[in-house]
């Protein structure tokens, strides 16, 4: 009688453990996963370094009134279109690890002039485009002397190494 | 009955089960309800952050932009002071046309009053691809809001 007893009680524990552990298991998994997508959620800034790099870009080639200092932007000072004043803007040395290149292109609307093209970093642009890159179009006004015309300014920011999810 | 108090383990174990089961559908809940207001804005505001810089600055850019001798914002405060939006409502098509290279519905609300190339409903069934606001100032020296919408 009492070997029989025990018997089944070893059968209930083993019953008991056999749904315990799997399911607290599955508690245990869902409760970090559910941990790590919240903090993964707050800490993801989807890629905005990069657009505050194509951003520091167009900023770099806007018009600036000399008299006050204020800059214009949206508005490309024709006479700064030029990869030695797109350079000035970015510290190539402090990018390690982030290295980036970057073509801008401006087509004006009335296709009176063929599209202009300006890079920085060429090199690393040719070789990254083909692993990630962020693009952008901007409508833009160009400064020709007094005279403001349409545009369009395409940011096309290339680079190899994926620093945050999408 | 007989056969419940011989399978007390796997009472236990559904017992268990359920009460897992009501923890994870509580928790479910909570996120649902509670916790994704507070985290899903932050993740929702870094996306859209470059979308509202690039979307202002387009309409300001617009506002800007040479008409003759005027500019689309000048236009803007005549019609409205005039209440005459013919000419307006040619020039920004002539520019939609110009910048997408093709045509596009649009609609640009003065305040009250609204301007746009709609053909009965076809607005409603296309996708808004472009919307931005801003305040312009009148000729009374009071600012009018206006919306800048375009349709796919």
């Amino acid at each position: 009688m009492v070997k029989r007893f025990n018997k089944k009680g070893a059968a209930e524990e083993i019953i008991y453990w056999f749904f315990y552990i799997p399911l607290t298991a599955i508690l245990i998994i869902t409760l970090v996963m559910l941990a790590s997508s919240i903090l993964n959620q707050s800490s993801s800034t989807n890629n905005l370094e990069y657009y505050i790099f194509s951003q520091r870009a167009a900023n770099a080639v806007s018009y600036q009134d000399i008299t006050n200092g204020r800059l214009y932007p949206g508005i490309i000072d024709i006479n700064r279109w030029n990869e030695i004043i797109l350079g000035s803007a970015f510290d190539k040395e402090g990018y390690k690890g982030i290295e980036f290149g970057l073509k801008m292109t401006l087509t004006y609307l009335d296709k009176s002039e063929l599209p202009l093209e300006i890079y920085y970093d060429k090199d690393s642009y040719e070789v990254s485009k083909a692993f990630y890159s962020t693009q952008r179009e901007n409508y833009v006004l160009v400064k020709k002397a007094d005279v403001l015309i349409p545009a369009k300014l395409n940011i096309d920011l290339a680079y190899h190494q994926k620093r945050y999810p999408d | 009955m007989n056969l419940l108090k011989n399978r007390k383990g796997l009472a236990q174990a559904l017992t268990l089960l359920l009460s897992i089961l009501l923890i994870a559908a509580q928790l479910t809940v909570f996120y649902l309800f509670f916790l994704n207001n507070y985290i899903n804005p932050s993740k929702f505001a870094v996306k859209e952050i470059p979308q509202g810089i690039d979307d202002s600055q387009f309409l300001i850019n617009f506002l800007r932009t040479p008409v003759g001798d005027k500019t689309f914002s000048d236009m803007i405060v005549s019609s409205y002071a005039n209440n005459n939006y013919n000419e307006l409502k040619g020039k920004i098509s002539n520019f939609i046309i110009l910048y997408y290279e093709e045509n596009h519905f649009w609609e640009l609300k003065i305040g009250a009053k609204s301007v746009d190339n709609f053909v009965i409903i076809q607005p409603i069934i296309r996708d808004k691809i472009y919307e931005s606001s801003v305040d312009l100032p009148l000729y009374s020296k009071e600012a009018v809001e206006i919306v800048f919408s375009i349709y796919e």
